[in-house]
């Protein structure tokens, strides 16, 4: 009987040596069939082993009883019957055709292969399962298994590379594994409850089938492979939105998308709808909206143009002063939950007509009874709303004229002459120069001529507000220390209290203004001294407030003080005053001057100097604007200052001094100048251009420009 | 109700105290013991039988005792009470006095 041996190699070569081997015999003993020349594949892909059948020559070598591995695998024992894997001894096939059904079908299909061709058993898949003829006496078809765990001969699982012959006695189970994740979600809410959202980690099933293939002895499956993202049920999304209790928002079509995402992503599946806020009502200045109409102009070298906008407001009589916009109220919103959430309550304004002003019927418009500024202050939801007269002064202020003192806005068309004194609680225009005279503006100051050799105040309030508000603050924490010293000295068992009744706390105040609170007077008696300053400007409210530091602390033998209950309520009459030192103010005062020359300005407000200033003193609260040359003198703007020329070659020296966190911008510093910051001062060695100069937050100079 | 006694030995003058430092305690402050000082180049002022004080009383002995130091005259606080010490503490008696000046 002859014996072949079926061989695999990665040559022709190499598959016909092993099967020699396998045999024991040599070359000359055997014939050679070569059933599959080798193939490399592209990339290792489809690479195909070389396979031969190596016969022995009939001449009767006896049966080799030993099971042979057709591969260089070790020999595996597949099955119970006669044969072993990879070794054909004599064809044991009893049918001529068997077809083979995958165990889950037994009873399935019972398709015939394609005709059969004699002495080779063939085998192949049709709609799925595998088929196979082989006709009497053929040898039997080989299943190349390509991965572990796919085919199972007889309950036995071929591992991957091996091969197995197979008859139609054998049962072959294709197991083509699935693979599958589940998908995951999350559903997140936002802490202000106004939206749900949904982190979607997508899921998948993949299934694989086998596909047909045309007969042949030998299979080798081919597997399709098909991925399905796996779905979420959205009935467990909404079955957890209802335990979260979100039943208000919901996008059902952005559900039914994250349920069927195929990446993973976050949905936001319910929204609130957000509040819609209302506004306030308001009273519109007439003179607002013509004023606002004159944009300030941005200058080539980039500073602003303020001069257009820069002007006092003035209506004439039986003009309209201003008119009332009503509120327009909000729109509630509602979250996920369904709780309702409110708009914010708006409030309608109303004018409480004051001096020279009508109302309208219906309230809504305010119309001068004289010409004037308007002055509005608000109180809550009031507007309070008066005319400030304006008295036109034709020609000079001399000694002719007389000096002007008056309670609203004056307008003077000629100059202001040597020793007089213009005073006004409102606004002031000079047209003309004003020469060695003295000026004090409440509001602000328009001079389109020279001031030479005088003194000019603008905006007396705010620049005593500014000089107050530390000063204040300083009282108001020494006076609290000074308040548990006079507790705790109160509640020690040898100190007397009997003699304040006479005195006050004032022998105990010069106790403790000798130890603890060595600088307060020094600081009190600065404060009387503003108040000298700033007298004619101040209002009730602050003379009170002095006379009550005078009674209480000045005095060494009396004191109005008896109590710490006293001195805290002296603390809060303090901390009314800063509150209303402090506030920042609606309607900035300012200066606006053409040339300075050797006067000292002093203004709450912004200063503008448009041509230039020589040896000048000026010192604002707010910033300082120059766009012509500052040549000697010193110049000091809170809030910082931007310069076109500054320095004076050969004539003494100028100055520039800003607050610490404000800047100095300049377009040209001369030799010599000096710039002072907060408390750092820098000498300008060299010219500079273009400068700009500011603190860094380590409290150094810092600038940059052109040398 | 306040009173003194003193004690000389050589230029030094013990002041004893006894009573409280108190607003009544003006006059004889000023118009009895202030006198009495001038000629001593060195006071002892002692307060063991000192129980009370009251802010003029305190205003009192510091304004004596600033007098003194200021004519470059020694002058100590001794034996004073541990409750009026108190007191003298929170007012910081030591800052303005000078710290050598209790002992």
């Amino acid at each position: 009987m002859e014996r072949s041996v079926i061989s695999k190699g990665k040559t022709v070569e190499q598959a016909v040596e092993r099967a020699l081997a396998l045999l024991e015999v040599s070359k000359k003993e055997v014939s050679i069939e070569i059933i599959d020349n080798e193939s490399r594949g592209f990339l290792g892909l489809n690479a195909r082993p070389a396979v031969v059948r190596v016969s022995l020559l009939p001449i009767g070598i006896p049966e080799m009883a030993a099971p042979y591995s057709s591969v260089n695998t070790p020999a595996t024992v597949i099955s119970t019957d006669r044969r072993a894997v990879g070794v054909l001894g004599q064809s044991t096939a009893a049918e001529s055709t068997a077809v083979v059904t995958l165990p889950a079908e037994e009873s399935g299909h019972d398709s015939l292969g394609p005709t059969p061709i004699a002495d080779e058993g063939k085998i192949w898949i049709a709609e799925g399962q595998i088929a196979m003829h082989i006709p009497d006496g053929a040898s039997l078809p080989m299943i190349d298994a390509f991965k572990s765990g796919d085919i199972l001969i007889n309950g036995t699982a071929l591992l991957a590379g091996q091969s197995a012959a197979v008859s139609g006695e054998d049962v072959i189970d294709i197991r083509l594994a699935g693979e599958s994740k589940d998908s995951t979600w999350q559903l997140d809410i936002d802490n202000d409850g106004m939206k749900a959202s949904l982190q979607i980690e997508p899921g998948y099933h993949i299934t694989r089938t086998l596909m047909d293939t045309e007969p042949n002895p030998r299979l080798m499956l081919r597997v399709a492979q098909n991925k399905k993202p796996a779905a979420i049920d959205p009935q467990e999304i909404y079955q957890q939105l209802r335990a979260k209790e979100i039943i208000f928002g919901m996008d059902s079509s952005m559900i039914e998308l994250a349920c069927r995402a195929e990446k993973a992503g976050r949905f936001v599946i319910a929204s609130g709808q957000p509040v819609i806020h209302g506004q306030d009502g308001i009273f519109e200045l007439q003179t607002d909206a013509a004023a606002r109409k004159v944009q300030p102009k941005l200058r080539e070298n980039g500073t602003i143009d303020y001069r257009e906008t820069r002007e006092f407001p003035s209506i004439l009589e039986g003009e309209r002063i201003g008119t009332i916009i009503p509120s327009q109220p909000g729109i509630d919103g509602r979250d996920i939950y369904g709780n309702f959430i409110l708009a914010p309550v708006v409030h309608d304004i109303q004018i409480i007509p004051g001096k020279d002003v009508q109302l309208s019927e219906d309230g809504r418009d305010a119309f001068a009874l004289k010409s004037g500024m308007p002055s509005q202050t608000r109180q809550g939801h009031y507007v309070k709303l008066s005319m400030i007269p304006k008295l036109m002064h034709s020609g000079d202020v001399n000694l002719a004229s007389g000096n002007i003192h008056f309670r609203g806005d004056v307008e003077i068309s000629g100059a202001v002459q040597d020793t007089m004194e213009v005073e006004a609680e409102g606004n002031i225009r000079v047209r003309g120069n004003i020469n060695m005279a003295q000026i004090m503006a409440g509001d602000s100051l328009i001079v389109h001529a020279n001031v030479l050799s005088s003194r000019i105040i603008v905006g007396q309030l705010q620049l005593f507000y500014g000089q107050m508000t530390p000063m204040l603050i300083y009282v108001r924490e020494q006076v609290e220390l000074m308040k548990q010293a006079v507790h705790q000295v109160s509640s020690a068992s040898a100190f007397k209290i009997n003699d304040l009744d006479q005195t006050g706390l004032a022998p105990l105040f010069q106790v403790l203004f000798q130890g603890r609170f060595k600088w307060m007077m020094e600081q009190l008696e600065r404060l009387l001294r503003l108040e000298e300053q700033y007298q004619s400007a101040l209002k009730e409210e602050w003379t009170r407030y002095f006379q009550e530091i005078r009674n209480g602390f000045m005095n060494k033998e009396n004191s109005t003080f008896r109590t710490a209950e006293d001195l805290e309520s002296f603390i809060r009459r303090t901390n009314y005053l800063y509150t209303l030192a402090s506030a920042p103010v609606v309607e900035r005062n300012f200066a606006r001057l053409h040339f300075v020359q050797n006067s000292t300005v002093r203004c709450g407000g912004d200063v503008i100097v448009e041509k230039g200033a020589y040896n000048a003193h000026l010192h604002c609260e707010g910033t300082l604007e120059s766009t012509g040359t500052l040549r000697g003198g010193t110049y000091f703007a809170a809030e910082g200052m931007v310069l076109q020329e500054v320095g004076s070659p050969g004539t003494g020296t100028t100055k520039l001094h800003v607050d610490a966190k404000a800047r100095i911008k300049a377009a040209r510093i001369l030799a010599g100048t000096t710039i002072q910051i907060g408390e750092r001062i820098h000498q300008c060695m060299e010219d500079v251009e273009h400068l700009e100069i500011w603190l860094n937050s380590n409290d150094q100079i810092v600038w940059k420009g052109r040398e | 109700m306040f009173t003194y006694r003193l004690e000389l030995t050589g230029q030094q003058i013990t002041v004893y105290c006894e009573g409280d430092i108190d607003i009544d305690a003006g006059d004889t402050f000023e118009e009895q013991l202030e006198p009495e000082l001038a000629e001593a180049s060195s006071v002892i002022l002692n307060l063991g039988a000192v129980q009370f004080v009251d802010s003029s009383g305190i205003g009192l002995l510091i304004k004596l005792v600033q007098d003194l130091q200021e004519q470059e005259r020694q002058v100590w606080i001794e034996q004073t009470q541990p409750e009026v010490m108190e007191v003298f503490q929170l007012l910081q008696l030591d800052e303005i006095l000078g710290k050598d000046t209790f002992r």
